[in-house]
């Protein structure tokens, strides 16, 4: 298992954070779903909580949304308390849940004036524009929609009070490929305009790569990686080998997963560096070159079978 | 806020309008189908009609229950205003469409009664049951406390149960309620005899199961809007509702099982003796009721009482002048009742004679007030030497005349099975006359023998 790396031992930014948690925790029987769980999501990022089917994200942010109740820790929400301030985090957050179960007999329009009685803050002209934009038949019912135009639906709803914080739970999932990209990139799109953060789960890692700047993995309730995506793909790279023998056990620090092929040694790393590289010439290959991974491959590394 | 408070409303009645109208028109389009001699069962149509109402408010209780489960509706997770909010407008609307749905199936049936279209033996099929209970007394009275209690309870219980189970939980749940616990009056599909036994007196009380139910309904919503676990609050909620739904009946029952040892003492008021100057009456002892029963007498000659425990089953039967009681005794599972007499100026008590009866005789088993087939009646003669006792017979119908021979204490059976109707008894020296039945019958005190008297026609 490697080492944790979490928001804890992370260098001390100067950076305020939209969502922070302390050993937040949910047991459900003896199963220990979310297991102290220490997150921290600066402002203004395109947060992306990545994991397996199972890993414990939805319940993570259905216990940031007061939705569940934590068995233990705490959450805070634009500095408010997960749990007391629930009313004032749901005014200043927009969420899509998975799955999003709306009215499905009323028409898009009709939600819409529906939903606008609820926020203080409703921009009417921003509601229009976005409706405009994602092209969303008004008088049509919503169970008559698409699954696409449901989930943007749903992100209208969560965007036209201009939340601060926008919590999105597996936005794309039951989505097809040409839909999930569009609805990413007018997310994207959408809240950078206004700088705000944006914090969403999935388990379609090379989808989020070309959006998210920060990244959280989660695997198995636990917090594995919290750091900006930047940071991440520099930490974990491959290292090729190539040996004129079969190649040897390799014994490389932050080692994370390695694999043979033919006379070839790839050897995944976290915390790569010049030990690591020093160690792996130790080995003696006749040929060395260091590769950069792509978000799926570190994934795969991180929470995937054969990871040392 | 009260811009919110309207979108929920707004959506209720959005929601809700087509099943409140299908449920007030549904009553009478079923009875006019049923006026055209369209035959549902064998059952009154009225009712049919009712316990479709309710069958399908109990599906669309549960359905929404289920619907706020959780706070899992989207009002309840997105909108910032208290999560229980939605759930509870959810509740309060939907528990007045249902009760407006009751109100139409009544204001239907009485439109179409006035109309005319239900009328002849319709009328009596229709009206049967709820609603011709409704009509004997104040229809604002029945209304309010039929309607709001069986439609209430029904509601609250399919709907918490649905919030905390499942829809499918809540509706199962919901059936068995409208048999049991609202099924008085719904003709065969009524299986309140389960609970109330035989005696139609406990339906009285379903008034106080159907505001206990829909008070522990409600409880058990408040449990389950807290920020208590799920399952915890699931349990709570189930445990609450169910601790209602098995322990009233439970209590009901022993409360019922109490009440028969209260009136296994055969029921009389007071007896009198012949001049008026006694009289006798059951006072509390002070003791378990269930044993001993209180009688005292009181000479008003004298402005003397006395008073005596005695243990039950008892029937006092009659005073005498003297101040003599006579009182009729069945240990339990015996089978022989035991006369006795009681010297009130001595203050004692004397075992006469036991009589072969009916085991359980003098023990209501089931019914709870007089019967009056298992009323004894006795006549002693003027020389406190001879009684003439009448007892529920042990074969077949009447009653047994048995002569009762207080100075030997010896009682013989003279005429068994008969009906015999007598207030009024002629004594001689060796026979005993009933009369006031049509047919005098003279019952030989010595012999022991009881015939017909021939009445001589009178010539004209």
């Amino acid at each position: 298992m490697p080492e944790v790396l979490d928001a804890r031992r992370m260098p001390e930014m100067e950076l305020a954070y939209a969502i922070e948690t302390r050993d937040l925790t949910r047991r459900f029987g003896k199963k220990v779903v979310v297991d102290h769980l220490n997150l921290r999501v600066p402002r203004g990022s395109i947060f992306a909580f990545l994991g397996r089917n199972g890993a414990g994200k939805t319940t993570a942010i259905r216990m940031l949304l007061d939705l569940l109740n934590p068995t233990d820790g705490e959450a805070t929400l634009l500095g408010l308390d997960s749990v007391k301030g629930a009313r004032d985090i749901r005014r200043r957050t927009g969420y899509v849940a998975q799955d999003e179960a709306m009215y499905d007999w009323m028409t898009v329009d009709r939600m819409i004036w529906f939903c606008r009685g609820f926020y203080p803050t409703w921009d009417d002209a921003l509601a229009a524009d976005l409706r405009r934009q994602l092209d969303l038949p008004g008088s049509q019912r919503i169970r008559a929609l698409s699954r696409g135009k449901q989930a943007q639906l749903a992100l209208l709803l969560a965007m036209a009070f201009r939340p601060e914080l926008l919590i999105l739970d597996e936005p794309t999932a039951g989505l097809d490929v040409v839909v999930r990209r569009e609805f990413l990139e007018g997310v994207i799109e959408l809240a950078q305009e206004e700088g705000r953060t944006i914090f969403f789960s999935s388990h379609l890692v090379h989808e989020v790569e070309r959006v998210a700047d920060w990244v959280g993995i989660m695997e198995e309730g636990k917090l594995l990686y919290c750091a900006p995506l930047e940071e991440l793909k520099a930490s974990v790279r491959r290292i090729v080998c190539t040996f004129p023998e079969p190649p040897p056990t390799p014994e490389l620090p932050g080692l994370l997963r390695a694999e043979v092929e033919g006379k070839t040694l790839l050897c995944t790393v976290r915390d790569f560096g010049e030990a690591t590289l020093a160690a792996a010439r130790a080995l003696n290959p006749t040929a060395l070159a260091v590769e950069d991974l792509s978000l799926e491959d570190i994934f795969v590394a991180l929470v995937g079978k054969g990871a040392v | 806020m009260m811009r919110a408070l309207g979108r929920l409303l707004w959506k209720e009645l959005w929601v809700g309008w087509p099943f409140a109208l299908l449920g007030a028109a549904l009553p009478p389009l079923t009875a006019l189908l049923i006026r055209r001699e369209v035959d549902i069962l064998d059952i009154p149509p009225g009712n049919v009609t009712l316990f479709l109402v309710l069958l399908g408010l109990v599906a669309w209780a549960a359905l929404q229950g289920a619907g706020t489960r959780d706070r899992c509706s989207y009002a309840g997770i997105h909108f910032p205003i208290h999560p229980a909010r939605p759930a509870l407008v959810t509740f309060v609307m939907q528990l007045l469409f249902a009760l407006g749905i009751v109100g139409g199936y009544l204001l239907a049936l009485y439109l179409l009664r006035d109309f005319g279209v239900l009328s002849g033996p319709l009328s009596t099929r229709v009206l049967n049951g709820e609603i011709r209970t409704m009509l004997q007394g104040d229809i604002t009275r029945h209304f309010l406390i039929t309607a709001f209690l069986a439609i209430g309870s029904t509601y609250a219980l399919c709907f918490v149960v649905g919030q905390a189970l499942s829809a499918p939980a809540g509706i199962v749940v919901g059936v068995f309620w409208v048999i049991f616990g609202i099924g008085e009056g719904l003709g065969p599909l009524s299986f309140g005899w389960v609970l109330h036994g035989y005696d139609l007196n406990m339906n009285e009380r379903m008034p106080f199961l159907q505001v206990a139910m829909t008070a522990a309904a409600l409880l058990a919503f408040g449990v389950l809007l807290t920020r208590l676990a799920f399952p915890v609050r699931r349990l709570l909620a189930c445990l609450l509702l169910g601790a209602v739904a098995v322990g009233m009946p439970a209590y009901f029952w022993y409360e019922d099982s109490r009440a028969k040892w209260e009136y296994d003492v055969i029921y009389w008021g007071e007896v009198d003796s012949s001049d008026g100057a006694l009289r006798l009456e059951i006072v509390p002892t002070g003791e378990n009721i269930r044993d001993a029963v209180g009688l005292r007498l009181t000479d008003y000659r004298r402005d003397a009482q006395t008073t005596r425990p005695f243990p039950r089953p008892l029937a006092p039967t009659a005073v005498l002048d003297s101040g003599m009681v006579f009182l009729l005794s069945q240990p339990r599972g015996a089978t022989t009742v035991t006369l006795l007499r009681w010297d009130t100026a001595a203050d004692t008590v004397e075992e006469i004679c036991a009589i072969p009866s009916e085991k359980g005789l003098m023990t209501s088993q089931r019914m709870r007030y007089y019967d009056p087939s298992v009323n004894p009646l006795m006549h002693v003669g003027p020389d406190g030497a001879h009684a003439l006792l009448l007892l529920p017979t042990q074969v077949g119908d009447g009653e047994d005349l048995w002569h009762v021979d207080l100075v030997r204490k010896r009682a013989r059976l003279v005429r068994p099975a008969r009906w015999i109707i007598s207030e009024t008894v002629s004594w001689t020296d060796d026979a005993a006359i009933l009369s006031d039945n049509g047919e005098p019958l003279r019952v030989d005190l010595r012999a022991g023998t009881a015939a017909p008297m021939p009445v001589a026609r009178r010539e004209r």
